[in-house]
C-alpha cells in the first residue's frame, strides 16, 4: 500500500483490480477543509485517464507487476507473440495498446513485458535496434554534413528520417526513444 | 589576514554594461565557465570575455574591460575578489533573481494600493497563545503556551474593534504539515477589513488588487471578474446539488456513484470537498478570476451565516485563478456569543481528531464583548497571485528560499 506521503508521479497503483499509474499528484488544501491529494491516474491498458483524491493518510494498492525478458515471435490477428525466455511461455498483446512501439519489433528481438497478475500490459524496447533500409532515394555522395534529410522505410515497416548518404540494403542503429538514426553498422 | 584573498574593491566600479555602452571600464563580476566559453557577469549583463590570467568558475573578480579590434571582449589587471572554494548551496538562486524582482513590484504595488485608499497597515505579533482554532491548521510550538500564527485574524480584530475602519496586514503566517505547489509551510497572507461594508466592497478591491498587481507584472487584466455559488459551481460540473444532498449518506451516494472513493469516516464535507477538489476546482477561474460565493454553514469559520430556502450558507467567498484559491472572504461574524460556541466546537472537533487544542483567546473574545463594529475582509495570497501573473505553476519558483 501507498500512503498519500508516498504518492509521486509515475507510482504504479491498482484500482478495484486494474493498474492504473500516477500520472499527476498534487498537495491541496482547501480554505476550510482537510488535506487531501488530487491525483489523476492514467489505465495502463487502455490508457484512461481518471480524477481521483485522497485524504491525507488514506492508501492505495501497490499493482502487482513482474517484469520477464522475452522474445518478439511474430503478429497475428493484431496481437503480437512474445515468448518467456527463462520459461518459454508465450503471452499475446494487443498491438493497439502498445502506441507506436511495435514499429521496432523485429524477430528475435529481446524485450522487457510487464505483466499485471499474469496479463501482459506493457513492452519495454532496448535503447537501440539495428534495422535494414528497404526503401529509400538513393544517396547523395559525400553530404555527410549538411542537416538534409529523406525519407526511409526499414524492415519492420517504421518510417524515419536518414542522412542523404543512406542507401537501400544498409542496416542502421536507431534509438526507439527518439525514434532518430544514429550509425551505420556492419552486417 | 585574509585581506590578500578576499581584498575589498575599491574605486569606481563601472557595470558590465556600462562598461560596454562606453567602450571599457573597471567591472565586478562573477566568471562562468561552461563548454570552454567563459563569461563575466552582473546584474546588469553576461557577456563572452577572454582572461588575461587565469581563474575558476564562481570566482568574483575584478579587471578591466577591454573591447578588442575583432569585437571580442577581454578582461585585463583581474584581481581575485571572493574565490569560489565550493558549489553554491543555492544552484537555483542565479536564474530566480528576475523573477524576486518581479515578484517584489508586485508586493510593492500591493502595498501602495492599500496606502493609497486609506488602509491603516499594522503589523500583529506572530507568536501568539492562540493560533486560531479552525479544525484542519496545524500550528508550529514557538516556545512555552506559545505559538507561530496561522493568520494574523484574531489581533487584526481587535484593532478593528479599537476603531480602525480600514487595515490591512501584509503577515507572515506559519502553517505546519503543508507542502505543495501551491502550499508552503511559511508565507506571505494579506489580510484586510473594512468596518462597515459587505463582501461587496471586498469583491471590489480584489478586482483592483488584482489589476493593480498585473499591471506591475506587465501584464492586463481588466476582464469583468464572474461570480458563481458553491451549489451551482457543483451542479454545473457534476450535477450534484447540495440543497438535495444535506444528508451524509445520500452525498456519500451520489459521489461514489460518480466515481470518487469514499470512506465511512468522512464528514459530510469532507465527501463534499473530495468532489469539488477533483472535479470543480481545477475549472475555476481558468476563463476569467472568479468569486465562489456562499459555502454550506459547516465551512462557516468566522463568518456570519445566513438562511437560503434550500438551507444555511455561509457569507463567505473564495476568489480563484486559473484553478488556483487566492483568497477567502468573511462578512465578518461579531457576535460574542456565536463566536465562543463556534469556538468551543472547533475545540471539541481537534480533540476528537487527535489535533492539538490550543486555548480560547480571552482577549479577542473579550473584544467582541466590548463590542466590534460589523465589518467584512479576507485573507489573500497575494504570492499565489505572483506566482500567476508571471505564468508560474509553484511558489517555489518565485521564492528565493
Amino acid at each position: 500500500m501507498y500512503g498519500t506521503n508516498e504518492f509521486r508521479k509515475g507510482l504504479k497503483v491498482e484500482l478495484d483490480g486494474e493498474p492504473y499509474e500516477m500520472v499527476e499528484c498534487q498537495f491541496v488544501k482547501p480554505g476550510k477543509g482537510k488535506a487531501f491529494t488530487r491525483t489523476k491516474l492514467k489505465h495502463m491498458v487502455n490508457g484512461a485517464v481518471i480524477d481521483r483524491t485522497y485524504k491525507s493518510g488514506e492508501k492505495v494498492d501497490k499493482a502487482q507487476l513482474t517484469e520477464h525478458p522475452m522474445q518478439y515471435l511474430y503478429e497475428a490477428d493484431g496481437q503480437l507473440h512474445f515468448m518467456n525466455t527463462s520459461d518459454y511461455e508465450q503471452v499475446t498483446v494487443s498491438k493497439d495498446s502498445l502506441g507506436d512501439q511495435p514499429r521496432w519489433l523485429h524477430e528475435n528481438l529481446e524485450v522487457n513485458v510487464l505483466l499485471h497478475n499474469g496479463r501482459p500490459i506493457s513492452i519495454e524496447l532496448p535503447n537501440f535496434v539495428e534495422l535494414e533500409v528497404t526503401e529509400c532515394d538513393p544517396s547523395v555522395k559525400g553530404d555527410t554534413k549538411s542537416n538534409a534529410t529523406k525519407r526511409g522505410i526499414l524492415s519492420t515497416g517504421a518510417v524515419v528520417q536518414l542522412p542523404m548518404f543512406i542507401d537501400q540494403g544498409e542496416w542502421l542503429k536507431i534509438d526507439t526513444r527518439t525514434g532518430e538514426y544514429v550509425e551505420r553498422v556492419k552486417r | 589576514m585574509s585581506d590578500a584573498a578576499y581584498p575589498p574593491f575599491r574605486g569606481r566600479r563601472t557595470t558590465i554594461a556600462e562598461a560596454l555602452a562606453e567602450a571599457g571600464g573597471q567591472v565586478a563580476g562573477r566568471i562562468g565557465k561552461r563548454a570552454g566559453e567563459t563569461t563575466l557577469h552582473d546584474e546588469s549583463e553576461t557577456i563572452a570575455v577572454t582572461l588575461d590570467s587565469d581563474v575558476n568558475d564562481g570566482d568574483w573578480v575584478t579587471g578591466h574591460l577591454e573591447r578588442a579590434q575583432d569585437g571580442t571582449h577581454r578582461l585585463a589587471s583581474i584581481v581575485v575578489l571572493a574565490p569560489s572554494r565550493t558549489i553554491s548551496p543555492d544552484p537555483h538562486l542565479p536564474e530566480k533573481l528576475p523573477r524576486l524582482r518581479a515578484r517584489a513590484e508586485i508586493v510593492q504595488a500591493g502595498r501602495t494600493f492599500f496606502h493609497e485608499n486609506g488602509f491603516l497597515e499594522v503589523e500583529t505579533p506572530s507568536r501568539v497563545r492562540c493560533p486560531g482554532l479552525e479544525t484542519h491548521l496545524r500550528a508550529f510550538p514557538a516556545g512555552q503556551d506559545r505559538w507561530l500564527i496561522t493568520s494574523p485574524e484574531l489581533h487584526l480584530k481587535r484593532v478593528l474593534a479599537a476603531g480602525a475602519e480600514r487595515i490591512v496586514e501584509f503577515a507572515r503566517a506559519f502553517r505546519d504539515d503543508e507542502r505543495g505547489p501551491w502550499h508552503r509551510a511559511e508565507f506571505l497572507l494579506v489580510e484586510w477589513y473594512r468596518a462597515f461594508e459587505g463582501l461587496e466592497a471586498i469583491e471590489a478591491d480584489c478586482v483592483a488588487l488584482v489589476e493593480t498587481c498585473a499591471r506591475a507584472a506587465g501584464r492586463d487584466v481588466t476582464l469583468p471578474f464572474e461570480r458563481t455559488t458553491v451549489r451551482e459551481a457543483l451542479a454545473s460540473r457534476t450535477g450534484l446539488d447540495i440543497a438535495v444532498l444535506s444528508a451524509r449518506d445520500d452525498l456519500e451516494r451520489a459521489i461514489a456513484a460518480r466515481g470518487h472513493t469514499t470512506s465511512h469516516e468522512d464528514s459530510w464535507d469532507d465527501l463534499f470537498f473530495r468532489a469539488w477538489i477533483a472535479e470543480v476546482e481545477p475549472t475555476l477561474g481558468t476563463e476569467r478570476p472568479v468569486f465562489v460565493h456562499d459555502y454550506p454553514a459547516s465551512q462557516a469559520a468566522l463568518a456570519r451565516t445566513r438562511r437560503e430556502a434550500w438551507g444555511e450558507v455561509a457569507e463567505r467567498f473564495e476568489l480563484y485563478i486559473n484553478g488556483v484559491e487566492i483568497a477567502n472572504a468573511f462578512h465578518e461574524l461579531n457576535d460574542p456569543d456565536e463566536q465562543l460556541r463556534r469556538h468551543e466546537a472547533d475545540r471539541a472537533a481537534r480533540r476528537e481528531a487527535g489535533a492539538p487544542v490550543y486555548p480560547l483567546d480571552e482577549s479577542f473574545l473579550a473584544a467582541l464583548e466590548s463590542g466590534m463594529p460589523p465589518a467584512s475582509g479576507i485573507a489573500f495570497g497575494l504570492e499565489r497571485l505572483a506566482a500567476l501573473l508571471l505564468g508560474q505553476e509553484a511558489l517555489d519558483a518565485i521564492s528565493a528560499f
